[in-house]
């Protein structure tokens, strides 16, 4: 939640696609988009490594050793061992296993917080940039509201309001972190609405939607995925800091934020640090992770930038 | 290039300096006690009089009762009444007050004081919560008189046999000092920071919202001056701060919660501190549901979990088990007239399939405890109630929200959460018809048990201590025999002090006391 | 400008508007009221002590009337008093405003200068080892949250090592000094500035790229002027403009950074605050705090633009 993940721009729009004349034309800047982010060693890597994790998580009941849930009080507390290769909790969970699970859950909400936000964020942006006039006017404002209000702010107000669930957690996040990509969407959306291509469609009669949907979004597409990108880092972040603060997926459902939470005990702290250092490896790892694919996708996408 | 480097060079300088240039000595004046005396469930940082739902082991410094707990809250003991007594029917209090204590400015304290107090106290302009902290609602007061300089009456509308335990939260405020004030802006007014004025040992000197409040020895206290030349409670976002802050050699005392307390032991530089918490925590199950309704599934449910051995090893021991709604062992009948509801699975699967009751779906537990401790216990349960085949799953809410609707006795099903029930203030609304707002005027758990009503009703008017305590034991053999809700344990809560301190004392009084601890004998070593 | 200015404070007005309704609004539908937070679950209470609190607060009126009540009081410049504790909330805020400003000060001016420093530093060497390892340490920086740098920097620092105190704003048992709050200061601004400083050195370092390949500064390298002087002369001073910005823009994430540091630290700011009054239902401190909230975010969004024109003669406001 904490730190943009974006480097913010002074000039708004990402990508200049002068060349996007036809849908041809954008396909042709993906594939050389695709090549320069292979290219890029770091986000390759990175890449990599979120796949591996990824699959891991989703992998959970392949690879776990014990049920998530499953106490055992003979071995409580206990540091890692051949059989608990994680150690395991204060009343014996597997750390492992709980561990990929949470690992499920964290996910499951960055991806999603994340679907949420993008469909917000692109519908608004295509409305706003299309039609312009009041309904730009309408939406921009209340974009400002959102985006000049910290929305941990609203976040936090909600979370300890609303019946707290994994489903609760997703649509907070997704429902107050859409502000950047309306104004991605919109003002690529504005430049590209002039080009004669759109013209072209226009003048064929095409409807708006048909229009937006199939000629327009297609090339915004390219700026998009960077933005989403990082937006999947930020939710993970946010929601393991709502856990953090007490707010987030409630226990016994493990989240890598929750397992973090225990660290606020300080005999955990101290005395049981395989409970809580794990989580913040992966979840340190895995923001990483996304910030480097955010970052090589954005860079393969912007023929300006050389990094 | 090179600016670059210097002022890179010169941050890393300044930034390790530092610590340097301030000094590390921590340690503050001889004579200066610093605590944090509002961490934990006992604590609520610059509560004021009559508003205070915990907080009392800090107001105790400042101000005081007429009569307060004993160290261990066991008993009564006297403050600035010197003994009580009532009339045949309980319904006339006469309280002696104590001769010779002034108030912190210099001014005599007398019985107007009190009546000033009290009605200050039960005001409905003032608004405070006296009436419902302690239990003494504001019709059963008919007046409150001074018979003389030194003597109070009180006169109720109805019998109260035990209305000096209702009269500990009744802090005595100096009537010369407030008589100005409007009650209706008896909450907002600052005279609780800036004066302060009390009999108490301390006197107020300094208070910071959220960072400290100082007080200093008062001189003509009258048990005597205290030792101590200043007294700091200093205030922290949570239990770990504080406790990192104890380690830290910044104060002498915090509380600790159990698992972190249990750390302590043994180091010669601590001294711990413990009693119990006065607190149930138990499951209540909600007999509008039908399934609960049902006697051999609530006590299957009690057989299911084994509670020796999470209070033994999940909880380390800082807890104890519990054979009813009571926290302290006074209140319970000999051990061989109750149940023990050993850990037996089969048992509680037999008693499941007996029942016919339909577990296949999940059963939400709403609590609003957010504790490891609590974390950890409802984590085991889940466990052991998994193994009978009882899937439950624990919501925790924040306390406003829960209580919004578990009050109303609907959207509930079962509730892990805690209630004090300590001897004189057994919580007997919880088990009146109609005494807990639940909207239809029905028990808050859907069922009435009318043998436990009468006895309740009787324990209410009965006078004679010991006769009281039969019933309360009664009261307990019924909720045992019957598994009226799930009894699980009571905690034990921790003190960790410097073992700088001398004669120092701390007790986990529900809601910080006010208890006798001497504070005039404290003092710090060194 | 002043038009601008003007316009500016005038699409604020409905945006503050806005944010109060939602705010009042969120805290309406939400469960549980003050009187719920003032029943302690472990202890029992009458319907009858509940309801005169609900009446003592005015909330067995209906919420349009509350609503137009605050907003009457605020116009009159009264914030009111706190519902947990009767205390002012104007002077409460006023109070945990100043502690948080000196941290989140600090940790932008931390951040801002070596952030910018780190970032000219990695741009006059792209692609050497020190770049390599400061953009890699960079990427650390905006991916650790602050919760867990904060534990980490705690324990360190503070357990271990005895340098600086665990918590708080100063010593209770003494006055304290420039020193002693700087000796606070010191962890929590740390952890603060954590961020912006990776913030700061990706942006400086882009921005320093950039200009350095402009033609401008190939020109004055063609006419022979040394590599210093073009450095600081040419390129870093236009490198420094769109960095501006992100001063504004850092606002929004220090606010959040804040809430967790200050709960790490025990630091008496707003973010604490704002987490006691969720918790207590506290609804003129959370009405007052997002007020002000909104208040900084767009006052230091206008100061950011308009710092921006100063620095860039060629935006023109209209």
């Amino acid at each position: 939640m904490t730190e943009p993940t974006q480097r913010p721009r002074a000039s708004a729009p990402v990508v200049q696609m002068q060349n996007a004349t036809d849908r041809r034309a954008a396909k042709r800047d993906d594939k050389r988009a695709l090549r320069r982010f292979i290219r890029n060693r770091a986000a390759v890597v990175a890449l990599v490594i979120l796949a591996v994790l990824v699959l891991a998580t989703v992998a959970a009941p392949l690879i776990q050793r014990y049920q998530y849930e499953q106490i055992d009080l003979r071995a409580r507390s206990s540091p890692p061992t051949a059989e608990h290769w994680f150690g395991t909790d204060r009343v014996g969970r597997d750390i492992w296993s709980r561990l990929l699970n949470g690992g499920q859950v964290s996910l499951l909400v960055g991806f999603g917080a994340t679907l949420v936000s993008t469909l917000i964020g692109t519908v608004l942006g295509a409305l706003s940039g299309y039609y312009r006039g009041w309904v730009d006017m309408v939406i921009m404002r209340v974009t400002d509201v959102f985006m000049t209000f910290p929305s941990i702010i609203i976040m936090l107000t909600l979370a300890a309001m609303l019946p707290r669930s994994v489903w609760t957690i997703v649509f907070i996040i997704g429902a107050l972190s859409w502000t950047g990509t309306a104004r991605v969407v919109r003002s690529q959306i504005l430049s590209l609405r002039e080009q004669e291509f759109i013209l072209a469609c226009r003048a064929l009669g095409y409807g708006d939607a048909r229009i937006i949907i199939v000629h327009i979004l297609p090339n915004v597409f390219g700026s998009l995925v960077a933005l989403v990108t990082f937006a999947i880092g930020s939710a993970i972040l946010t929601e393991a800091g709502l856990s953090f603060l007490g707010l987030g997926v409630p226990p016994p459902t493990p989240s890598w934020g929750n397992m973090l939470e225990a660290a606020r005990n300080l005999d955990i702290l101290r005395n049981l640090p395989w409970m809580w250092v794990p989580p913040a490896i992966m979840l340190v790892l895995t923001v990483l992770c996304v910030n480097f694919i955010g970052d090589g996708v954005r860079d393969a996408v912007d023929p300006r930038m050389v990094l | 290039m090179q600016l670059v480097k210097k002022f890179l060079v010169l941050a890393l300088i300044v930034v390790l300096a530092l610590p340097m240039m301030v000094g590390m000595a921590q340690d503050g004046a001889s004579g200066t006690l610093i605590g944090a005396f509002d961490i934990g469930p006992g604590g609520a940082p610059g509560v004021i009089p009559y508003m205070d739902s915990a907080g009392r082991t800090w107001l105790s410094k400042i101000w005081s009762p007429l009569v307060s707990w004993n160290a261990d809250i066991s008993a009564l003991e006297p403050q600035l009444a010197t003994s009580w007594s009532s009339n045949d029917d309980n319904t006339v209090w006469t309280f002696n007050l104590r001769e010779g204590v002034l108030w912190h400015d210099g001014e005599p304290f007398t019985a107007e004081d009190v009546v000033f107090s009290l009605n200050l106290a039960i005001n409905p302009d003032a608004a405070t919560n006296f009436p419902g902290f302690s239990q003494l609602s504001r019709d059963s007061v008919k007046e409150v008189r001074a018979v003389d300089e030194m003597t109070v009456e009180f006169d109720l509308n109805s019998p109260n046999p035990r209305l000096p335990y209702n009269l500990i939260l009744m802090w005595i405020l100096p009537q010369h000092a407030l008589a100005d004030l409007n009650p209706a802006d008896y909450q907002t007014s600052d005279w609780f920071f800036t004066e302060a004025i009390g009999t108490g040992p301390f006197m107020h000197e300094e208070f910071q919202r959220d960072q400290f409040w100082a007080v200093v020895a008062n001189p003509t206290y009258w048990r005597g001056a205290p030792k101590l030349e200043r007294l700091i409670n200093r205030y922290f976002a949570d239990e770990t701060s504080a406790i990192l802050a104890l380690e830290a050699g910044e104060i002498h005392f915090s509380y600790a919660s159990g698992d972190v307390a249990l750390g302590f032991e043994g180091n010669a530089d601590y001294q711990l501190f413990s009693g119990p918490s006065g607190v149930t925590n138990y499951m209540i199950f909600n007999e509008r549901d039908p399934r609960f309704a049902d006697i051999r599934v609530r006590q299957a449910f009690l057989y299911a979990i084994d509670r020796q051995a999470i209070t033994e090893t999940v909880l380390n021991g800082t807890a104890q088990v519990v054979p009813c709604i009571g926290a302290f062992p006074t209140m319970y009948p000999p051990a061989e007239d109750l149940n023990d509801y050993a850990y037996n699975p089969d048992m509680a699967r037999q008693l499941l399939a007996e029942s016919g009751a339909d577990f296949s779906q999940p059963v939400e537990v709403v609590t609003y405890y957010d504790s490891q401790f609590h974390s950890d216990a409802l984590a085991a349960m889940q466990a052991f109630l998994a193994d009978v085949g009882v899937t439950i799953t624990p919501i925790k809410q924040d306390v406003p929200t829960y209580n919004s609707y578990f009050y109303t006795g609907d959207g509930w099903t079962i509730s892990y959460r805690g209630v004090g029930a300590g001897l004189a203030n057994f919580p007997f609304p919880f088990y009146e018809v109609g005494g807990q707002p639940t909207t239809d005027g029905a028990p808050l758990d859907g069922t009435s048990y009318p043998e436990l009503l009468d006895m309740i009703a009787q324990a209410r008017v009965e006078a004679d201590p010991a006769a009281y305590a039969g019933l309360i034991a009664d009261i307990c053999r019924f909720q045992n025999e019957n598994a009226t809700e799930g009894y699980m344990w009571t905690a034990i809560r921790f003190g960790v002090a410097s073992s700088k301190l001398q004669d120092f004392y701390w007790f986990p009084g529900p809601g910080g006391g006010p208890y006798e601890d001497h504070a005039e004998l404290w003092s710090v070593a060194g | 400008m002043q038009k601008y200015i003007l316009r500016r404070i005038l699409i604020g007005i409905p945006v503050f508007f806005a944010i109060t309704v939602i705010i009042f609004g969120l805290i309406e539908i939400a469960p549980g009221d003050i009187t719920d937070y003032f029943i302690r679950p472990e202890l029992n209470m009458t319907d009858e002590a509940k309801d005169e609190i609900r009446i003592r607060f005015g909330l067995d009126q209906p919420v349009t009337v509350r609503y137009g009540n605050w907003l009457l009081n605020v116009l009159r410049g009264d914030l009111g008093y706190r519902y947990t504790n009767g205390q002012p909330v104007g002077a409460t805020i006023i109070q945990r405003l100043s502690a948080t400003t000196l941290l989140a000060g600090t940790a932008l001016a931390i951040g801002a200068t070596i952030g910018v420093a780190l970032g000219v530093f990695t741009a006059l060497r792209q692609y050497s080892a020190w770049d390599f390892l400061l953009t890699g340490a960079s990427f650390l920086g905006i991916s650790i949250p602050s919760f867990v740098a904060g534990i980490i920097i705690l324990f360190i620092f503070s357990i271990n090592l005895g340098w600086f105190p665990a918590g708080g704003m100063r010593p209770v048992d003494r006055e304290p000094t420039l020193l002693t709050t700087i000796h606070h200061l010191v962890l929590p601004a740390l952890v603060l500035s954590l961020a912006p400083i990776a913030n700061f050195m990706r942006y400086t370092r882009f921005s320093m790229l950039e200009v350095i390949r402009a033609d401008y500064v190939r020109t004055a390298r063609g006419q022979g002027l040394r590599d210093r002087r073009i450095t600081w002369r040419h390129s870093f001073p236009n490198a420094l403009l769109p960095v501006i910005t992100l001063l504004g823009l850092s606002l929004p994430s220090l606010v959040v950074g804040a809430v967790f540091t200050e709960t790490i630290f025990s630091w008496p700011g707003m973010g604490t605050l704002y987490l006691e009054a969720v918790n207590g239902r506290d609804v003129p401190l959370l009405m007052g705090m997002n007020l002000v909230i909104a208040l900084v975010v767009l006052g230091a969004n206008l100061l950011t633009d308009l710092a921006y024109g100063l620095a860039d003669p060629r935006i023109r406001y209209d």
